[in-house]
């Protein structure tokens, strides 16, 4: 690759950073693992930045190289992480969210209930729906067929779906709850 | 019914056609249970959207930033000091900010905002990373030179004579019709055209005037995600933005902060690309 454009490729991988971070705490939760993961990822992309093709998605390749680097070597992290958002989202299911607006309230159930997804299904949302990644796109960073990207972004919706319902049942006994105690 | 669930998620993703979409639709509008679902996901698409927004507003830590720049400066050919080389030569700095058009400054101006939109600012209130003023015209310089210099069958500028020419380029290059919009009933007029580099695509400029002598300038890019409304992205420096998408464009006004008619242009703006985009 000629010099000036390793200089351009290094400048849109450095843009790329802060998305880099989201998809790495998407990955690991813990902030500083995320930015070791991050950083282990620049490193390897610096390396090989030869390989990018000029004119193609540097976030896409960023991504795969960061996954691959995830898979290999933070993968343990995950079920303690697991643990602890749904303690978190244990507290705050006692907390009514009745005054908020409609708006801010989809956003707070989409955010819990994304906590609660599975890996996959967490991933595959993170790479579409949050990171704009097209379908063949996601495809490559996920090494998998794009049919395979459609089914189990279908999946991860329904399951989104069911967790939102699931919390806003729960939110509505336990208003139920409160009001029979405050009767009582 | 029961809603075919490739086409639902391709309709959430804004991957149908204009025909696709509108069939999609009105098999929605014949089937209530299904509309009410197909517009909870979509919902739920845009809330995703907002997932981890707060770690793209985190500064970014030194050790990450340091990685690359290390790396550029080992890899570049840069003195003891790590000083950036001498590739860029200062000819092409000194053209573009002495000696040039109104024309050609206002759009380096307007570059260097744009470099900040590929950094992810929009809808955030400072820029993540923080390249110095060295740094981001150094760069807004050189894609210039790539543009014009290396893509030499491009003009440097389209004054307001040979606006049908910019047009008829802009409808080769991106196989659609974009126009200036006609601001002419709020006292400004069009002054010219350009493309304008950006690293990771260009995009197009159109520049307006009043009796004033105050301008503000259109900036449109080509885009994949869905048409938004309008909002304020940016008041910076003094500049205040307007932005909003269309189908397969992104668009913003820019204006003086204290011009008090940014807002009612960039809604005849708005109204002017979505009719000539969205078909309303």
């Amino acid at each position: 690759m000629a010099q000036d454009s390793e200089d351009r490729a290094r400048e849109l991988l450095e843009r790329e950073i802060p998305h880099l971070r989201r998809y790495a705490r998407s990955l690991v939760r813990n902030g500083v693992d995320a930015d070791d993961l991050v950083q282990e990822s620049l490193v390897s992309a610096l390396e090989n930045i030869g390989s990018w093709r000029a004119g193609s998605n540097m976030r896409a390749w960023l991504f795969v190289i960061l996954r691959n680097k995830f898979l290999n070597t933070v993968r343990k992290t995950r079920n303690e992480s697991n643990a602890n958002a749904r303690l978190e989202i244990a507290v705050n299911a006692s907390t009514s969210n009745s005054d908020r607006h409609r708006i801010q309230t989809a956003v707070l159930e989409v955010k819990q209930a994304f906590a609660l997804l599975t890996d996959e299904h967490r991933e595959i949302l993170t790479l579409v729906a949050v990171e704009g990644l097209t379908y063949e796109e996601t495809a490559e960073v996920l090494n998998v067929a794009v049919g395979t990207v459609r089914s189990r972004l279908a999946r991860a919706r329904r399951r989104l779906k069911e967790l939102i319902d699931e919390g806003r049942e729960a939110d509505a006994g336990a208003e139920v709850a409160t009001a029979s105690g405050v009767q009582a | 019914m029961k809603l075919d669930e490739e086409r639902l998620q391709d309709y959430i993703d804004d991957r149908l056609d204009e025909r696709e979409r509108a069939e999609f639709a009105a098999e929605l509008l014949a089937d209530p249970e299904a509309a009410e679902y197909a517009d909870e996901l979509r919902l739920q698409n845009e809330a995703l959207k907002l997932v981890g927004v707060d770690v793209l507003d985190e500064k970014v830590p030194q050790r990450l930033t340091e990685t690359v720049r290390r790396a550029g400066r080992r890899g570049g050919g840069g003195d003891e000091d790590g000083r950036m080389p001498k590739r860029v030569p200062a000819g092409i700095l000194g053209g573009a900010f002495a000696g040039a058009s109104a024309l050609v400054n206002a759009a380096i101006i307007v570059a260097v905002f744009a470099a900040g939109g590929a950094l992810g600012w929009w809808g955030h209130s400072q820029l993540n990373v923080q390249p110095s003023p060295d740094d981001i015209a150094l760069r807004s310089g050189r894609d210039a030179y790539l543009l014009y210099a290396i893509e030499n069958s491009f003009p440097v500028e389209f004054t307001q004579d040979r606006a049908s020419e910019l047009d008829d380029w802009v409808q080769r290059v991106f196989s659609v019709k974009v126009s200036p919009p006609d601001l002419g009933d709020y006292g400004y007029k069009y002054v010219g055209g350009r493309l304008l580099p950006r690293s990771d695509g260009n995009f197009g400029f159109y520049l307006f005037e009043n009796t004033d002598r105050s301008r503000v300038a259109m900036v449109w890019w080509p885009r994949k995600s869905p048409p938004s409304a309008i909002s304020s992205a940016l008041k910076y420096q003094g500049v205040h933005a307007r932005y909003w998408g269309s189908k397969g464009f992104g668009f913003a006004l820019y204006g003086d902060e204290k011009n008090s008619e940014v807002e009612k242009l960039s809604e005849r703006a708005y109204e002017f690309y979505k009719n000539l985009f969205d078909g309303d």
